[in-house]
């Protein structure tokens, strides 16, 4: 105990003689947390479009101003030529058009349908998509306020209620999400790079031949990290739940309670990592490939549905897969353990597995 | 003098190669990060699951629930009896939405003076999915309004005008076409921004470079010997992602791929400067990683407009966005491959880049001698 104590001493002493360690552990984190909070968002906002006015009557101005109000998009220019829009698509000043015909007006006075093109940049699948939808919602609410009667003719009404996330905003799905993955890459990437430092510049070696119990040195230089990546998480709930205002619907104690369970897993990987690599490069190259597998199959960015079945599968080999969901039901949905314990057992036989195989092959590495 | 520099190349490429590992590790993330980005950043919204509560079993309810599967965009899983049976599905993650077809459905719809009603409750966490499913099934009612309007030959709705979009570039919105091409300038950054400043490090930190120093060989000698090796690695790699997005995920080519291989090593070169710079400021890999991480990889995953959009954020980021590498290269790559630009369509980003490239290259090697003197 004594033994492990002293080896606290000595990695803590590390750490905070080594300022940017500690800049890493917590600064950073809280800078990603400001700046991914407003940067990862599917909303669909500002969009660049490029409006050809054939007709340039009151009837084409009003549903531009209505277009500009909704606050969707952004015209960035009138282009009278139909041939130079698509320069707009080349060099990407605009995603979407809107070409409006010469006779708009005169042909919603007399009845007859007037057509109007829309161009979309497709490259961006997502957002096209959004907007196109956005635009036409827009055009037809135009045109149902400017003629009551017409509308008041659909058969079938649409009556659509968002629960969890009523304003849709991307940002209460997105955050608790990045909080997971931040929790994963300090604990993985410190771990292993603070053992394998130790092999590079020999000290490993001088550590094992003291007394200290392989499973000493082991406990010794993961607890501290345990212990540190615990309080960025506090640290990042407080910015989550203060600055940002996203509510936890659920309960806290399990939230902890999940983190905690979480990080054997990390810590785990960060072990293993380090018994199978000899220099700090490596292991943050391995590390970084399991992050990086880690994120893209969580569902961080991409509903795990949409994936095909191979890697759906592959899913249920991340332990990130069920923390991000643990966090983010808690987070949105605030569902009680009856929703979660399947997550939360597999959290518990992955955390297992992890530390027990990595501290068999760590004790042999050292041994 | 040249000699040198060339010594220096190879002494790193043996140091490469040597390193069986890292070597994989070079060549397999890359590849590996391909798949997994074409597969799992899958954002083609389709089969959105559903649990459907049919309280009017009607001709027209049926007719309305067959459209929307036909549609391919919804699945139903369930048939539950009664919405309160419904609402636990939703928590238990077995169902994105809920519709409700009411009991008086098919009755409004064939009075002449009330409106029948369909309900949607969606799982807004996910809110990118809820908003696309919420205009889908928008515009399938729609859809079916006007049909079952002509059935019941009662007016429907009379669709006043025609909208009519037309997709360039990407008609089927596959989003694969978006991302693989992009993953170019993340994994180009990873591999020049990170490789060398660590490896620059590591020297540092073996004490190795001293030894370098005292022999006659000049700083930049050094940084150009140091590099070379990884530059070769990197324009290996974007051939590979080409080929790769090209044979395996079906993305077209449209534009002129000597243009790409003319253009690209303007991003290599900006790239390969950052992890420089960063070298030069540090004393360990483990501090040249976390920042090499925070200052490239990051942001160029984040902010470059990559997979999120530029637009949508706030003006700050979109400030930084500007002068990210990545956002240029993005640029460079997606027009070249996906919308077939010329040389004029690009010539402004390979400035920039070439531009940012010589500022932090001077600043990198500036503090570079100072720290070694």
């Amino acid at each position: 105990m004594n033994i492990i104590r002293c080896m606290l001493r000595k990695e803590f002493l590390q750490i905070f003689r080594d300022p940017m360690m500690l800049r890493t552990m917590f600064f950073i984190p809280l800078v990603q947390l400001f700046i991914l909070g407003y940067a990862i968002t599917f909303d669909v906002k500002n969009v660049p479009l490029v409006v050809r006015d054939a007709d340039n009557s009151a009837l084409s101005r009003h549903l531009l101003e209505k277009v500009k109000m909704s606050g969707r998009f952004r015209i960035v220019g009138f282009e009278p030529s139909q041939e130079r829009l698509k320069s707009y698509f080349e060099d990407g000043r605009a995603c979407l058009s809107l070409a409006i015909p010469r006779d708009f007006e005169r042909n919603v006075t007399n009845g007859k349908p007037p057509a109007m093109q829309i161009l979309v940049d497709g490259v961006d699948s997502n957002t096209s998509l959004v907007a196109l939808g956005y635009l036409q919602r827009i055009i037809i609410s135009t045109w149902s306020e400017l003629l009551p009667g017409q509308t008041s003719g659909a058969r079938v009404e649409s009556r659509i209620r968002v629960w969890f996330n009523p304003n849709l905003e991307s940002r209460y799905y997105m955050l608790p999400g990045i909080m997971a993955v931040l929790l994963t890459m300090t604990t993985a990437l410190l771990t292993s790079m603070g053992i394998t430092r130790e092999r590079e510049i020999g000290t490993l070696e001088q550590l094992s031949v003291t007394p200290i119990r392989p499973i000493q040195l082991m406990l010794g230089k993961t607890l501290p990290f345990a212990i540190l990546s615990f309080g960025q998480l506090l640290l990042a709930l407080t910015v989550i739940l203060f600055w940002y205002g996203i509510p936890l619907e659920g309960s806290l104690g399990l939230l902890l309670l999940s983190a905690l369970i979480f990080l054997f897993s990390t810590l785990g990987v960060g072990l293993f990592v380090s018994t199978i690599c000899s220099t700090q490069q490596q292991a943050v190259m391995v590390v970084f490939a399991f992050i990086i597998f880690a994120i893209l199959t969580s569902g961080l960015f991409a509903p795990i549905e949409n994936m095909p079945p191979f890697v759906q599968k592959l899913t249920y080999l991340n332990p990130l897969r069920y923390f991000m969901s643990i966090v983010r039901e808690l987070f949105l949905k605030g569902s009680g353990i009856e929703y979660l314990w399947r997550d939360g057992l597999a959290l518990v036989f992955w955390g297992f597995s992890a530390i027990s195989l990595s501290t068999l092959r760590f004790r042999k590495s050292i041994g | 003098m040249k000699s040198r520099i060339v010594n220096l190349a190879f002494k790193e490429y043996r140091h490469i190669m040597r390193d069986k590992r890292s070597l994989v590790i070079v060549f397999l993330i890359p590849i590996a990060m391909i798949l997994l980005y074409g597969y799992a950043i899958n954002l083609d919204v389709k089969n959105i699951e559903l649990v459907v509560v049919d309280y009017d079993r009607s001709a027209e309810s049926r007719l309305l629930l067959e459209k929307m599967l036909a549609s391919g965009y919804f699945t139903v899983t369930a048939y539950p009896a009664t919405a309160a049976d419904a609402n636990g599905l939703l928590y238990s993650r077995k169902a994105r939405g809920i519709m409700v077809i009411p009991r008086d459905f098919s009755r409004n719809l064939r009075s002449p003076v009330s409106r029948a009603t369909v309900q949607l409750l969606l799982d807004g966490s996910n809110s990118n999915t809820a908003n696309i499913a919420a205009g889908y099934f928008e515009m399938i009612v729609a859809e079916v309004s006007g049909q079952i309007g002509r059935i019941t030959n009662a007016p429907g709705m009379a669709v006043p005008f025609e909208v009519r979009p037309r997709i360039l570039y990407n008609p089927e919105l596959k989003s694969v076409n978006f991302i693989v091409p992009g993953l170019a300038a993340v994994l180009l950054m990873l591999i020049c921004a990170v490789m060398t400043s660590m490896t620059i490090a590591r020297e540092k930190e073996t004490g190795t470079l001293e030894q370098i120093l005292t022999s006659p060989i000049k700083p930049y000698q050094i940084l150009v010997g140091k590099v070379l090796p990884y530059l070769v690695i990197a324009f290996l790699v974007c051939a590979s992602i080409v080929s790769f997005a090209h044979f395996w995920f079906g993305i077209p080519v449209r534009g002129n791929l000597l243009l790409l291989a003319v253009t690209t090593p303007a991003y290599l070169f900006c790239a390969l400067s950052i992890g420089i710079a960063i070298s030069a400021s540090v004393r360990t890999q483990q501090v040249a990683v976390s920042l090499a991480m925070v200052l490239t990889i990051l942001p160029s995953v984040m902010l470059s407009g990559f997979i999120f959009r530029v637009d949508s954020m706030p003006r700050p980021l979109q400030f930084i966005s500007m002068i990210l590498p990545a956002t240029y290269y993005l640029e460079i790559i997606r027009g070249i491959m996906l919308k077939g630009v010329g040389w004029e369509g690009v010539w402004r980003q390979c400035a920039v880049l070439v531009g940012m490239g010589l500022l932090v290259l001077f600043i990198g090697i500036k503090k570079f001698s100072t720290r070694l003197d």
